[in-house]
């Protein structure tokens, strides 16, 4: 019975762990058409990314809390949030 | 959706000369230079924001230097003025006191101005490839924001002006420890093979190039590889220019060649050879550069250490139809702006991967507009009542955008006067709303403006004798979604 335990607590932590790590997938399409946006910068919580051709880009690892974000990309008004995770 | 020059709203005119309004005049020189030896001499004697006036053209004595200016300190002459062509500064021999570069005619330290002149070289020099080269104005190594306006640069070895170093953090920096500024000047005739250039960035500097006209130069605008060098490398905006043909004579004795008129070039994609850091490149007219062969418009040979755009230009000529983006296999990989938008890199049409970023671009022949009607200006200052702010804020386009303007009765007594705002087509005052305010001693009021913004732009409005910008985007649309990592 204490073996048992012990392996049911480990996998208790492990989950802990991962569930504190999150990650952002951001969209940025044009306001006009909906079409993506490639090349608009993104900065979160110290981290920056820039939209692919499909207008996405990914942000992270972020432990969880509670984000700003800004979205800057040149003759496009910025775009600011705030994200909780 | 404003392309090129037709979406530049400044009230000075491209290129400047007539009609060009500077804030450095003759009066407010803090000293004359009568000669070259006075120049010298004021040179290392002045300080910062000390205005240095040039009445009238100078030379440079044969086997002599140039001055080195110290920081902040103003050379002025008035060119466009009452149709005064300004004071020119010429060097007219291809040795300098060194025996062997020619030299140029000043070199600036941070912060100094160079407003209204002309700075003359010996030649455009297409027809030798002698290696005394020199720049018609340097930048002292290292130096920030030096600015250079209402200038002509012509007629020298290596180029109009060199900026040896010194990218601020951020590398567009307007401040005063920010990017030099060359703006509404005209720069050609530098046609050396192997150099030539308008404007010409090395050793990791940063600069805006605005409302200038560049032509016949071999490059009219150039940078070269980061590698090793401070910040963000070497950096340039260019917008509201009109760029005309590049060409030079190939080895000096050769056929005469079209180049590109806007270079930057590395060594691919390693660190030690990145094409240049930031490079915007917006609203500027490409004139058509054909006449002896087929050049690019802009070409960047090699990736960008941070980021390419290009956008909301217009080139004059559609290059016989070929693709607009594609790779040049002799300094892999390559991108060059032809015609359209978009295309090949490398085979791959997949520009972004390598930092480009190529959109909203207007190809082929476009007409001239019509200058708009000239209006009498409109003063809508009284003695007592004034226009003590104006403000307004970016929006994008489709948005209600709102102008504020605030209305202070300085006098000792009520006033009253009609408050008009409207905005600048060129130095024409095109009126949009007037509203009459009935103000006491020492009582402000504000008077506000909202419409819907159409087009995409920086838009300039007036209010009595303020101006303001106000910046017309493109809006986006953001969403997000929060996974495990």
């Amino acid at each position: 019975m204490p073996d048992i335990q012990i392996v049911a607590n480990i996998d208790v932590l492990i989950e802990m762990i991962s569930a504190t790590v999150r990650q952002v997938t951001f969209t940025v399409v044009r306001k006009t058409g909906a079409t993506p946006l490639p090349g608009a910068s993104i900065s979160m919580g110290g981290l920056t990314a820039v939209t692919g051709d499909d207008g996405k880009a990914v942000v992270g690892p972020l432990e969880t809390g509670t984000y700003t974000y800004t979205v800057t990309c040149p003759t496009f008004l910025d775009v600011t949030g705030e994200l909780s995770l | 959706m404003l392309y090129g020059t037709a979406a530049y709203t400044g009230a000075n005119p491209i290129g400047g000369g007539e009609g060009y309004v500077s804030q450095y005049t003759a009066s407010m020189a803090h000293e004359a230079a009568e000669s070259w030896t006075d120049l010298k001499k004021l040179a290392k004697e002045m300080g910062a924001q000390k205005e240095i006036w040039l009445p009238h053209d100078l030379t440079m004595p044969s086997g002599d230097d140039h001055p080195t200016f110290n920081p902040g300190v103003i050379l002025a002459s008035n060119r466009g003025v009452n149709g005064s062509p300004g004071a020119k500064i010429k060097n007219p021999y291809t040795v300098g006191g060194s025996g062997n570069y020619m030299s140029p005619i000043a070199y600036f330290s941070s912060n100094c101005v160079l407003s209204g002149l002309t700075l003359e070289g010996p030649g455009s020099f297409a027809a030798t490839t002698d290696a005394r080269t020199n720049a018609a104005a340097r930048m002292a190594s290292g130096a920030r924001r030096v600015e250079i306006e209402n200038c002509e640069l012509l007629n020298f070895f290596q180029g109009g002006t060199y900026i040896p170093g010194g990218c601020p953090d951020p590398w567009n920096s307007d401040a005063l420890t920010g990017r030099h500024w060359i703006h509404h000047s005209k720069i050609h005739g530098m046609q050396r093979h192997g150099f030539g250039y308008g404007v010409q960035v090395e050793s990791g500097g940063s600069f805006l190039c605005e409302a200038c006209i560049i032509y016949d130069c071999r490059h009219l605008i150039c940078a070269s590889q980061t590698a090793g060098t401070a910040n963000f490398g070497n950096c340039y905006e260019l917008r509201f220019n009109i760029f005309g043909e590049a060409w030079y004579r190939y080895y000096g004795t050769g056929p005469l060649h079209n180049n590109h008129q806007v270079d930057c070039h590395g060594f691919g994609a390693s660190s030690a050879g990145w094409a240049g850091g930031y490079l915007w490149i917006h609203h500027n007219d490409f004139e058509a550069n054909n006449t002896y062969d087929d050049a690019p418009n802009v070409s960047i040979r090699g990736i960008p250490h941070y980021e390419c755009r290009v956008w909301a230009n217009r080139t004059r000529y559609l290059h016989n139809g070929q693709s607009g983006v594609f790779g040049e296999t002799s300094l892999n990989p390559a991108f060059t702006l032809r015609a359209s938008d978009g295309g090949a890199w490398d085979g791959e049409n997949n520009l972004s991967k390598y930092k480009m970023y190529v959109t909203d671009n207007q190809y082929g022949d476009w007409d001239t507009p019509a200058e708009p009607p000239d209006g009498p200006p409109i003063e809508v200052n009284t003695s007592d009542l004034r226009v003590t702010g104006l403000e307004t804020s970016p929006v994008a386009v489709g948005d209600i955008y709102t102008i504020t303007a605030t209305v202070t009765n300085v006098g000792d007594g009520p006033g009253s006067a009609d408050i008009v705002i409207g905005y600048m087509a060129g130095s024409t005052k095109r009126p949009l709303l007037t509203q009459t305010v009935d103000l006491e001693a020492g009582e402000s009021a504000a008077v506000t403006r909202q419409a819907t913004a159409t087009t995409a732009g920086d838009w300039t409005f007036y209010a009595g004798s303020l101006t303001t910008i106000l910046s017309v985007l493109n809006g986006m649309l953001v969403t997000t979604e929060v996974s495990n990592a």
